[in-house]
């Protein structure tokens, strides 16, 4: 899926992880991006949890992404304030936007198709947490990028991957690894107040600096044997942008994520790749 | 096709710990020799269910404490290489030193990041003589150890239940009593596929600040587990 606007071009792909194809399960990760005009784009993964308790993730995922796009294009016009960033938007009041959208969807959803719970395998003890809070059962990781202007914003609630790709073919995480997040923890948009878990990175003027940046759900990252073997993607998909154009990366990423999650953590995995529309034709930048 | 970008893949890893109680008193009754035998046949379960999930890494290691603890085995063996070498009996129970080693496994700079929930089986058929609170205490520590799933088998009526609890987690699993080899074997079985499987899934738990404890869901076990029990008054420890 090919998006560009005049300053950025992106693909991305989601693939359905070995072990939910073997269940019969859908793919619980989400993704999505739109160029709301020349001048902002927006890319969008959302990981819904996948567990018993959590039987409605993959929905939970598509609204995240949903939520988070609408939620954009309704701030759109107020992201930038006498050309500098409306810092009293990007903040918490975007991202409890989000939540709130997302929520909506859940409950529209929820009276639509109560959940039955006796029909599940699941203890007294989680039946009661689900009641107590039902948008368990659609819980979402959520990772976002606005492109607007010359401004990058990150967001980061949950696991999941952003990396940043420069002109010298560097590779970083602009927002660390939350070190909470082991063993399959992450922090939702189905707990209490997500809105204080989201991590929110800004950068401007990074137009001599950065290339390219990848969004990618855990599945991805799980992958690789060691960090370094993920950071490489990037390097790597710089150098053929630089050697065979951005095509020949639309043509390709799904094989490649799927042969990545097929050989690695079996999950679903879903990539997102946006580099700077003038990098068909990359020059490498000496360090 | 153009070469996938990125470095060399790997499955997930997932440790799965065998805590052993080696003191004199599991001598008695042949409880010693039930466990031995046990953990030997549930190696060809494990092995299938690890099969059956080509993208976990299963790695078995055994620590065993009597008097004092040591690795039984200490080499983080891959499941399909893993061969069980009988445990022998002597001194007394000391569950602290071998929560001590089980701790040093379990650090952050041991685990991968990237490695699915840790599952630690603790087999015991008394009460510990050392100070396992204090151990215990500095386990919980670890936040691997706090997300691993904690199964505690009681051997026999002199079983502490109410400490091997407390390994558990109050939020944890019950803890389960074997008192026959049968239902020691069936419990075996159960931790080495059911709650191993369970473990190997790559689904996600919702966790922020506000909660704190094992990820994994661990099916019930079946509800004709119990008939097994057709064994004569003599064999029960």
């Amino acid at each position: 899926m090919l998006i560009k606007n005049s300053q950025w071009i992106n693909t991305y792909e989601t693939v359905t992880g070995k072990t939910h194809i073997k269940l019969d399960t859908p793919n619980q990760d989400a993704i999505l991006s739109e160029a709301i005009d020349e001048e902002c784009l927006v890319s969008i993964v959302a990981d819904g949890h996948g567990s018993k308790k959590c039987t409605r993730s993959h929905l939970g995922a598509e609204f995240a992404v949903q939520a988070a796009l609408e939620t954009v294009k309704s701030v759109r016009d107020d992201l930038i304030k006498n050309d500098t960033l409306n810092t009293k938007v990007i903040g918490k009041y975007l991202t409890r936007r989000i939540v709130k959208a997302w929520r909506q969807k859940v409950d529209e959803h929820l009276e639509k198709e109560s959940l039955e719970l006796v029909d599940l395998d699941l203890s007294s003890k989680e039946i009661r947490s689900i009641k107590k809070n039902p948008y368990v059962s659609y819980g979402s990781t959520l990772l976002m990028v606005i492109f607007i202007r010359e401004f990058i914003i990150c967001y980061q609630l949950g696991d999941g991957d952003i990396l940043f790709v420069s002109k010298a073919k560097n590779v970083t995480k602009p927002i660390k690894r939350d070190t909470r997040h082991i063993a399959n923890d992450t922090s939702s948009l189905c707990l209490h107040k997500p809105e204080k878990e989201f991590k929110i990175k800004v950068f401007r003027d990074l137009k001599s600096v950065l290339q390219m940046i990848i969004l990618s759900t855990d599945g991805y990252s799980n992958s690789f044997s060691s960090e370094s073997g993920f950071l490489k993607v990037g390097s790597d998909i710089f150098d053929m942008i630089k050697d065979d154009g951005f095509e020949v990366i639309d043509q390709h990423l799904k094989e490649w994520i799927e042969e990545t999650s097929n050989h690695g953590s079996g999950d679903d995995t879903s990539v997102s790749i946006i580099t700077r529309l003038e990098d068909q034709s990359i020059e490498e930048v000496t360090v | 096709m153009k070469m996938r970008p990125g470095g060399e893949l790997a499955t997930r890893p997932l440790e799965f710990i065998w805590l052993a109680d080696c003191s004199i008193s599991m001598r008695t009754h042949g409880k010693i020799e039930a466990l031995n035998e046990a953990i030997r046949k549930s190696i060809p379960h494990m092995q299938e269910v690890a099969y059956e999930n080509p993208n976990a890494q299963v790695y078995i290691r055994s620590i065993k404490f009597s008097s004092g603890a040591s690795w039984h085995i200490e080499e983080r063996t891959p499941v399909e290489d893993f061969t069980w070498t009988d445990l022998d009996v002597q001194g007394v129970t000391d569950l602290g030193a071998a929560l001590r080693i089980l701790k040093g496994a379990l650090t952050v700079d041991q685990m991968s990041d990237r490695a699915l929930p840790p599952v630690i089986v603790l087999v015991s058929d008394g009460q510990p003589t050392d100070d396992y609170k204090e151990a215990l205490k500095e386990l919980m520590e670890e936040p691997w150890a706090v997300k691993a799933v904690k199964i505690a088998i009681a051997i026999g009526r002199s079983a502490n239940k109410r400490i091997l609890k407390e390994f558990c987690g109050e939020q944890g699993i019950d803890v389960l009593s074997a008192d026959n080899a049968e239902t020691l074997v069936q419990y075996i079985k159960w931790v080495s596929t059911v709650v191993l499987q369970a473990a190997s899934s790559p689904a996600s738990t919702a966790s922020g600040a506000q909660t704190m404890g094992i990820n994994v869901s661990i099916p019930i076990i079946d509800e004709d587990f119990e008939d097994i029990e057709t064994i004569s008054i003599e064999d029960v420890w």
